[in-house]
Order: C-alpha cells, then structure tokens, then sequence
C-alpha cells in the first residue's frame, strides 16, 4: 500500500485477516477432499496462510455436516477415536461452484486493480 | 458480567454442557474434548510444552465457552441456557424442599403458619385447598428465584446461587470441620451446657429459657448428628463421597428437616421465669420465639433443599 505521501506501508493485518476470512471456507472445502480431522484441518489451514482457530473452525464444520456438505466417520483404531470429515458429493458440487465463483471475483478484482494502477 | 475463563478442560467441558442443549452436548462435547486433546498432544510433542501450559493454550485456541456455544447454535438466545438450566434446577430444588418442609410440618401436627405468609403445615383437608397451597408455595418460589436473579444479574445468577452442582466439592478440611462442628454441637445440647447457656438468672435462680416441650423432643437431635459425623467420617476414610456416604447425606437432611419441624410445632418454644412479671415475660417470650422460628425454618428448608438435591444426586449415581 501507498500512504498519500507516497510511503510504502504494510497492510493493517485485520484487514488480511478480513479479505482471507472470505476465502477460508472454499480452502477448507479443497482441503476435505480427503479426510481429514479438525485438527489436522487447523494445522493445514495455517500451512496454507490462513491462521483459524478451532473455536472458529468447529462450528462451520459442524454446520457443514449438518447441511450435508461434509460427511463424517469415526476413526476408532487410534489411541481414542478421532472424528473425521471429508466431502460429500454435495459437498464437492458446492467447492466447484465456489472455486468457479473464486476465479470470477479474483478476475474481476484483478481487472479492477489493473485499471487504477 | 462475564464469567471467568475456565482454567482446566473438565471446567471449560462442564460450562459448555451448561450452555449446550441436553440431546446435543454429549456428542459435542467429545467432539470438542478430541480438538483439545490433538493440539495438546502436539503442543507437547512439537513444542516440549508441559501439559498445563499446553492446555492453556488449547483451551484459548477454542475460546470461552459461551461463545462457542454461541457460534454452535443456530439463533442465540435471549436468555442463555446456564441462566435458563440454573432458574429451573433451582426452582425444582426450591420448590421440593419448600413443599418438603410443609409436609413435615402437617405431619408434626404443626397448627397455623410458621412464618406467616412464608411456610405453612400443609392443609390435606380438602383437595382443592391442597392443590391450591401446593401452586401458592410454588408461586411464591417463583417469585423469589426471579428476585434473585434480579438482583444478582443475569450473567451472574447461575454462579452467584452455590452449591447449585448436584456433586458438591470435596475436601478433607471440610469433613474435619463438619466432624468438629457436629461435635461441639453435640457437646452444647448435652443438658448441663445448654442449661448453663440458655438460661436467665431470676430471684437468684436460673431458669432454662427452652420450654419442656421442646427438651423433650431434643434428643432426638443425637440421632441425626451421629449420622452428619458418620458421613464425614466415611468421607475422610474413603477420600471422598461415595453412594454410602451420599445416601447417609439423605438420610439425616431428612432427619433433620424432621427434627427441626417438631421443634417448631411445640405448643411453646420458650418459657421465661413469671418473677419477670407477666407483661415483660409475654413480651420478650413473644420476640424471643419469633426469631427462633425464624432461625428454625430457614435452616429446615436449607435443609430440606439439601435433601432434595442429595435425592437427585444419589438417583444419577444409582442410575
């Protein structure tokens, strides 16, 4: 970013956090194209650039399972059983439309930025 | 007002159990407690944290129950359920013990209010007026709790009314004080002390200021504190409360919800020397009885609450 002085400045990290937030349930459903557990989903997340705790992440998994986007499967041969969710062909059919959505809004924010710079 | 975080995962998993409706907190809260365990396990393994600080941070990383529950249903509500799942626990509690006391009052052959308008011998006279008394304890129970949540704020209420948790805290400290406790009471109601402490000099003489009727009835009291000692008895013996000790709980709430109702329906509570004259005597009998009856039945229906909560508890366990 550019301040009206011509500085160069960095951007207020909420607002990354805000234009990411956006973004995370499509990452989300890309990564649960195989299983995964929540955990796992966290740590992948943050590998990824998007730094999302649980207590944000649970309930959109849950309520993704509750609309039928995810489905889920408990993994009982470990030390305990471990929840894990993965997508369900709705679920697949949601993060192709979103993706297609994705390159929609990336293109026309892409235009967007090229015309004013 | 907010409540504090919780410290460890049992107290983050209990509060999310309150907030949570029934039928769905089981599933949850294992779902919740596996997310914790994985990031504590790594935080240990990747990170050589030590379990405590480890859990902290998983315990941050969720963040405070009352907003997780929050995100996990679909409409928040107006009033939040540990306020809702508190008013209800509290009011059944209330309700039972308040009407458990006005049983026993009408089995003591109690006559007349005890504290008018408060707590009366239950009148099984006619249905109709039965049924009626039973809605106006109720309703007045009712009242109450909506007074004190009032006044205790709504955030507040759930943790501002103690030993609501049917599985009260334990400690050794707390037998060993309720063992002493019960014997010096013990050692008070043995006849030389009491009358040495209750009683009035008159003409050189002192009187008891306890009515017969009611020294009659007062060894009756041993029974009931030899079963308060033996729960902490067996409490410090096994290190903590197990169904015995619990059902002994029970056991002598009741006796003493019993006890304490018999002495409140004695025709005479108190009975000062004639030498003081027969208006001062009256008078001070009149004052002295009210503020006993007062004491009498606020302790009975604590006690009765007790009884009724130690109930629902022994009914969990032995489920």
């Amino acid at each position: 970013l550019v301040t009206p002085s011509g500085e160069a400045r960095s951007l207020d990290p909420r607002l990354e956090t805000e234009l990411r937030r956006g973004v995370v349930l499509l990452v989300s459903l890309t990564l649960l194209d195989r299983p995964r557990y929540g955990y796992d989903l966290v740590r992948l997340l943050a590998k990824a650039g998007f730094e999302v705790d649980e207590g944000t992440l649970y309930p959109i998994l849950r309520r993704l399972e509750q609309q039928g986007t995810l489905t889920s499967t408990w993994d009982t041969n470990g030390a305990r059983p471990r929840k894990y969710y993965s997508l369900s062909p709705e679920g697949r059919a949601l993060r192709d439309e979103m993706a297609a959505a994705w390159v929609r809004v990336r293109d026309a924010t892409d235009a967007a930025l090229e015309e004013t710079s | 007002v907010s409540l504090a975080p919780p410290a460890t995962r049992a107290e983050y998993l209990d509060r999310l159990r309150d907030l949570l409706p029934a039928r769905e907190s089981p599933r949850i809260l294992v779902e919740v407690e596996g997310l914790l365990e994985d990031r504590m396990d790594a935080a240990v393994r990747e990170e050589g944290l030590p379990r405590h600080e480890a859990e902290r941070r998983a315990l941050t990383a969720l963040g405070p129950p009352e907003t997780l529950a929050d995100r996990l249903l679909a409409a928040p509500l107006q009033v939040d359920r540990t306020t809702r799942r508190a008013f209800v626990l509290w009011f059944g509690v209330l309700g039972a013990g308040h009407l458990l006391v006005s049983a026993i009052l009408a089995a003591a052959g109690g006559e007349g209010a005890a504290i008018p308008g408060l707590l009366a011998p239950l009148d099984g006279s006619s249905l109709p007026g039965l049924l009626s008394q039973v809605l106006a304890t109720l309703f007045m129970d009712l009242g109450i709790l909506f007074a004190v949540f009032a006044l205790l704020g709504r955030g507040r209420a759930p943790s501002g009314l103690p030993r609501l948790r049917l599985t009260p805290t334990w400690s050794a400290r707390d037998s060993v004080q309720g063992a002493v406790l019960v014997l010096l009471t013990a050692v008070l109601l043995l006849p030389p002390v009491r009358d040495a402490l209750l009683a009035v000099r008159s003409g050189g003489v002192r009187h008891p200021l306890l009515a017969p009727e009611v020294t009659a009835v007062l060894p009756w009291a041993y029974g009931v504190l030899g079963l308060v000692l033996a729960r902490q008895v067996l409490c410090l013996v096994r290190s903590g409360e197990g169904t015995v000790a619990l059902a002994i709980d029970f056991v002598a709430s009741l006796a003493g919800v019993v006890f304490l109702g018999a002495v409140v329906t004695r025709g005479d509570l108190v009975r000062l020397p004639g030498s003081l004259g027969p208006e001062a005597s009256g008078v001070l009998e009149d004052l002295i009885t009210r503020l006993l009856l007062l004491i009498l039945v606020v302790w009975a229906l604590a006690l009765a609450v007790r009884c009724v909560k130690r109930a629902a508890r022994l009914r969990d366990l032995l489920a």
